[in-house]
């Protein structure tokens, strides 16, 4: 048998990454208690024989029983983390999910857990975490001009694992109290494939802050921040017709429509270049016409822009040129998407963005069964250029139009219970 | 207060903790065993933190390790160390890698304590023989000697071996933390 040196390096290597990260507390204390203990002892020896005995005993007896207790071996299951019935704040539907359950946990140094839940094999299964703190803490979030008392949250990360794979929330990435923190690409983390799924988190904290945001003479806390804890909530996706949709609002016929002002490449911020009659608007005008297809053909110019609002629960599909666009436009952000030498990218910028309507969700949109699903009353939307070429992400091959070609843009709307669509061509440039 | 760590103490612990922690666990086999031995290691560098020159990490790794091969034999039970090995058996027997890690890990666990921590810093750690051999408060012969040892119980292949001379020096007095 030629085992190698290398054999052994990897086996190693293997084995020490079995190895749980220690509760750093509990390192310290249990070297507090054996350097108090030590020093016990010593000073007991100084007594007579047979008192020292009986109190290094004594000690010892103490010292261990409390010192097991404090190690917090590792426990299969939830380990430091528990089931929160009350839900900690996360909303029992949202986006088309149902949330199946919360844990919790104080803000440790390491932390881990991992739980088996009810779940509906062949749902999507995602996770949100959220990050709190007491009022009146020390702790400070990211981006704080000086140092920070406690900066755990800038270090606190957790790593959440499904079936289908992984993803990373960091505290850092909270700017608000209780904001859920979304901790994987698309927020998923596999589908369930039976009747229970093993969810598992494992928190643990960096070093220290990264040396782009910590402050000059910054050395990281090590104290754990007393009252701080760690939420993670799991989600499985609802079905459409199973989904509890909120009412629609009352006293008036549809939410406002917020107005949307695109600053294209090259224009200074605060110029508005797309106003009412830059701008061709088209959509449903009463909730007789919500559900009717619109087809329609406008100019082609590969700098002008298409945008999609929607401000109420339902679901559409979106061609251009008779192609099913719907799965690039899932993932443009409000702001937006555009093509660049055939490949569909994300233009969105955070400045511009702070600039449009009152509170566009900014968050991709939930692609159902080819259909873009929209689940509330909130104003969501999406940007993208009306070019055929985006569609080559998912159907390679479409040559682009020459400038002025008529592109038919075709929208195919379901379940809408009032006007709440609309698309916007906006001719960049030409206002 | 008395019982307050020196300055250093805790930063230390935080950013080198879990680095300590897998020396342990290599060594023990035992996440809780693997927390004593640290601590164990902590409390003893806790009172002499502040004569320790230079590199803390490398300091308290010396103690675990030597507090692991001098005293932990007799701590932990059930573990007999036997010269007569089981031949591994052969690719053919079990062809894939993870097999041969396995069985590496688990013959590992058979070296006596001082062979089994040459083989944590010469071959985990990486150390140099020399350093190894300062870590350990020994010479560089016995390293030698207990690191051609633990291989051969290990059953590496004698081609692929670095250079080993058996050379099988009487070690040195076990030395004391500076």
């Amino acid at each position: 048998m030629k085992t190698t040196l290398d054999d052994l390096r990897v086996a190693l290597h293997e084995q020490a990454h079995l190895s749980p990260y220690p509760d750093v507390d509990s390192l310290v204390a249990g070297a507090r208690r054996r350097v108090g203990l030590a020093r016990r002892r010593r000073l007991a020896a100084l007594a007579a024989s047979t008192a020292a005995v009986l109190v290094v005993g004594g000690l010892a007896a103490t010292t261990t029983s409390t010192h097991r207790a404090a190690l917090q071996p590792a426990v299969p299951g939830l380990g430091n983390f528990s089931v929160n019935a009350a839900g900690a704040g996360f909303p029992e539907f949202i986006q088309g999910m149902r949330r199946v359950t919360v844990l919790d946990a104080p803000m440790l140094a390491r932390m881990k857990g991992s739980i088996s839940v009810p779940t509906t094999p062949g749902e999507q299964l995602s996770v949100q975490m959220t990050c709190t703190w007491p009022q009146d803490s020390a702790l400070t979030p990211a981006t704080a001009p000086k140092a920070p008392k406690n900066d755990w949250l800038n270090r606190m990360q957790v790593t959440i694992t499904g079936p289908g794979g992984k993803g990373i929330g960091r505290c850092s990435d909270q700017s608000v109290k209780g904001e859920p923190i979304g901790v994987a690409p698309g927020e998923a983390i596999g589908v369930a494939t039976g009747e229970t799924t093993t969810v598992s988190a494992n928190a643990s904290l960096a070093a220290a802050m990264p040396a782009g945001i910590a402050p000059p003479g910054y050395r990281p806390s090590v104290a754990s921040p007393k009252g701080a804890k760690v939420h993670v909530a799991i989600y499985e996706t609802v079905p459409w017709q199973e989904y509890p949709f909120p009412s629609r609002p009352t006293g008036a016929n549809t939410p406002v429509w917020h107005t949307v002002r695109l600053l294209p490449d090259g224009i200074p911020d605060g110029t508005a270049v797309s106003g009412a009659l830059a701008c061709q608007i088209q959509g449903p005008t009463s909730a007789a016409s919500a559900n009717k297809p619109l087809s329609v053909g406008w100019p082609f110019d590969p700098i002008s822009r298409l945008v999609l609002e929607v401000r109420g629960p339902g679901r559409l599909r979106v061609l251009i040129d008779g192609t099913n666009v719907s799965a690039v436009i899932a993932d443009c952000p409000y702001l937006g998407c555009a093509t660049r030498n055939g490949k569909v990218i994300n233009v969105g910028a955070p400045e511009v963005s702070a600039s449009l309507a009152p509170s566009p969700s900014d968050r991709s949109t939930p692609l159902r069964d080819g259909y873009l699903t929209y689940w509330s009353y909130e104003q969501v939307g999406a940007t993208m250029p009306l070019d055929p070429q985006m569609a080559t992400q998912i159907d390679a091959g479409v040559p682009a139009p020459k400038l002025g070609t008529s592109v038919t843009l075709t929208i195919i709307p379901q379940d809408f219970t009032g006007p709440d669509w609309r698309v916007i061509y906006e001719p960049v440039g030409k206002a | 207060m008395r019982n307050t760590p020196p300055a250093g103490f805790v930063d230390f612990v935080v950013a080198r903790g879990s680095a300590l922690h897998r020396t342990a666990f290599l060594l023990t086999r035992q996440q809780q065993s693997a927390e004593d031995l640290v601590q164990i290691a902590l409390a003893k560098a806790w009172r002499s933190w502040g004569r320790i020159d230079g590199n803390h990490e490398a300091y308290v790794r010396q103690i675990i390790v030597n507090e692991f091969a001098s005293t932990w034999r007799r701590r932990w039970r059930g573990e007999v160390p036997t010269a007569d090995l089981p031949d591994l058996p052969s690719h053919e027997d079990h062809g894939d890698s993870v097999s041969t890690h396995q069985l590496l890990i688990a013959a590992l666990a058979t070296l006596p304590p001082r062979q089994r921590a040459v083989v944590v810093l010469r071959f985990f750690h990486d150390y140099t023989e020399a350093a190894t051999a300062e870590a350990m408060g020994t010479s560089v012969g016995t390293v030698k000697s207990q690191t051609f040892k633990a291989l051969a119980a290990l059953r590496i292949s004698a081609e692929l071996r670095p250079d080993l001379s058996p050379t099988l020096t009487v070690a040195e007095p076990e030395g004391t933390l500076r």
